[in-house]
């Protein structure tokens, strides 16, 4: 479904310095993704070039088996890819309906609700909900695009531990019951535990994997 | 959700942000179109000046046997500058049918015959040392005014008709259109002579004078120009011209005066103008670019749900312009307000009433120009932030 080929990155202006070597790597439909590795490691990076929002200086990324900037990186990003971030990234001038509503035509209300995000809250400001409910907001306008691959940069970084839980069951429920390809960027051991999938980076490569995808 | 629907929730829900750019864009707004009013009105004003000064150049024949003729007068008149001619003409006669108030001893029994073509302009009428206390100005060439002491006299009554007699007998009759007093005439001593009293002096047109002394010739001319800048220029030529024959003078005393008074208030708006939009185009763009600042998480965001650059850059610019739209239409009703005020100050340097408002053209120029720089303010200020890579942006909000 998203594959990267041969995808190498560094900084122009610091060649010497690797962020990702060479990484090849197919990612499946219904199969929940953790990527672990330690700071630096490129995991942000890695993210980054699936969503589109940067582009690898070797190799491509390919969504059914088509390379992403043939298609056009914005075209990528509406149809194929919707993104979770640690901090959420609301609008906060916008209420959580109309923040799902930038996602995507889905029926914002109706996601909302299945967050757990009831009628109240859904009219509130955006920005007087707690983390855990902003969370959910976010991950309701990732799901409003209807885009087959949910990427998430440390989803849970900021939520309590029970908050995190329901966060990554709903991840777990994406992907095995939506048949979604969900990939997450974590620290977290707790998350990537309930992972089908757990990604090592080190050094720019991915030197272990775990689970049903291995490669 | 649209760039549109966007843009009125950001505008709705950052109340602070929009009312003091709606503040700002007012007081703009309503700076440049009041100074702008000011600056057209008087434009209009110097313009209106130009063509009413009546700068005139004056031309007194010093040859009393050489007086100026058709022929000259057609000559003045072909100059490109010259508007029109008051030619003034004079002659003493006598009257079969009205005697003159009395003089001095043993001065002649007549009476002086002033012509002008437009008496109200150059005699002293146009002075006021005279003014007429009955009847009308004469129009036709048969028509005069006469001293209300001489008209007591003889019983004369407007409308009444007197026959002059000339030295060499010809006759003229004259119809008596109006009667006129100075106020002067009881100060004035038994040592004038009769000619010369006030009472004796009769008006009419510069055509009955010519009648009455059977050529055409004028002692006097005063020549009217269309553009008073160039009357220097005019005298110039009109001097190369009759310089051996005229005393030649100028008068644009109103013209410079009023000149000053408009130019000074035509610079004063157009740097109170210069001001407004400089400080105001400055205010704006510092405000804007500390905003969109605040807003580059929103932008990566937007871009990263795949929300194009055009959309977003739509959005911000369609905030500013609605703000703007609403502001200058503030602006407008407040200028209307306010500008009839600003045109009753200004009517009392004119002397007649002003019509300050600014046309339709100009306040849609105004408007075009203002959203204008709007869209570019916008644009400068949010280009960092389009340009800047969305992951960068990203990588800052997460640390």
């Amino acid at each position: 479904m998203l594959e990267l080929k041969d995808v190498s990155y560094y900084y122009k202006s610091q060649k010497d310095k690797t962020i990702l070597n060479h990484v090849t790597y197919q990612f499946k439909k219904g199969v929940m993704y953790a990527i672990l590795g330690s700071s630096g490691s490129g995991k942000t990076t890695l993210l980054s070039l699936l969503a589109g929002l940067d582009v690898p200086v070797e190799g491509t990324v390919c969504v059914a088996g088509e390379d992403i900037l043939q298609r056009g990186l914005n075209a990528h990003r509406r149809d194929h890819v919707s993104l979770v971030f640690q901090n959420y990234n609301l609008i906060d001038y916008l209420t959580p309906v109309e923040n799902v509503k930038l996602g995507g035509k889905a029926d914002a209300e109706e996601l909302l609700a299945q967050m757990g995000i009831d009628e109240a809250q859904r009219k509130r400001n955006v920005m007087q909900l707690s983390g855990g409910q902003q969370q959910r907001v976010a991950i309701a306008r990732a799901l409003a695009s209807k885009a087959p691959i949910l990427l998430a940069d440390e989803p849970t970084g900021n939520l309590d531990e029970d908050t995190a839980n329901e966060i990554i069951s709903i991840f777990q429920k994406l992907a095995h019951e939506q048949e979604k390809c969900v990939v997450v960027v974590t620290h977290s051991r707790e998350l990537a535990e309930q992972a089908d999938v757990v990604l090592r980076l080190k050094k720019g490569k991915i030197v272990d994997n775990t689970g049903i995808g291995e490669n | 959700m649209g760039c549109l629907e966007r843009a009125l929730c950001y505008i709705r829900r950052k109340k602070m942000k929009s009312v003091l750019l709606l503040f700002l864009f007012l007081v703009i707004n309503s700076m440049v179109l009041g100074t702008l009013g000011i600056r057209k009105v008087s434009l209009e004003l110097a313009e209106e000046l130009r063509k009413n000064a009546e700068s005139k150049i004056t031309l007194e024949c010093m040859e009393a046997d050489h007086p100026f003729e058709e022929t000259d007068m057609q000559a003045i008149e072909e100059e490109p500058n010259v508007n029109w001619l008051n030619r003034i003409s004079e002659m003493q006669v006598g009257s079969t049918t009205c005697i003159p108030v009395a003089g001095s001893e043993g001065s002649e029994n007549t009476f002086t015959v002033h012509g002008y073509d437009e008496l109200e302009k150059d005699s002293p009428f146009a002075d006021k040392v005279y003014r007429i206390t009955e009847g009308n100005y004469p129009q036709g060439s048969e028509d005069i005014v006469v001293n209300q002491f001489l008209a007591e006299h003889n019983g004369i009554q407007a409308g009444d008709k007197i026959v002059f007699e000339t030295v060499d007998g010809r006759e003229q009759e004259a119809v008596v259109t109006g009667l006129f007093l100075s106020g002067m005439e009881r100060s004035q001593t038994g040592n004038v002579q009769a000619v010369n009293r006030i009472e004796n002096q009769i008006y009419g047109t510069a055509d009955f004078v010519n009648r009455l002394s059977g050529r055409t010739c004028f002692l006097n001319v005063t020549v009217y120009v269309n553009d008073p800048e160039q009357l220097t220029d005019t005298k110039e030529v009109l001097e190369r011209m009759y310089q051996e024959r005229a005393a030649i003078g100028i008068t644009d005393n109103t013209f410079q005066k009023l000149k000053m008074m408009i130019g000074q208030t035509g610079r004063i708006t157009f740097l109170i103008f210069a001001l407004t939009v400089t400080s105001g185009s400055l205010i704006t763009g510092l405000l804007l670019a500390m905003w969109m600042r605040s807003r580059k998480t929103e932008i990566a965001v937007l871009i990263s749900l795949g929300i194009s650059k055009e959309n977003i850059l739509s959005q911000m610019i369609l905030e500013e312009m609605i703000l703007y739209f609403v502001a200058f239409a503030g602006a407008g009703i407040a200028t209307k307000l306010l500008l009839p005020r600003i045109g009753n100050s200004l009517a009392i340097m004119q002397g007649n009433s002003i019509a300050l408002e600014l046309s339709f053209s100009w306040q849609s120029g105004v408007l075009c120009i203002g959203l204008t720089g709007v869209v570019i303010l916008t644009g400068i200020a949010i280009f960092p932030y389009m340009k800047k890579p969305v992951k960068e942006t990203l990588s800052e909000m997460e640390g």
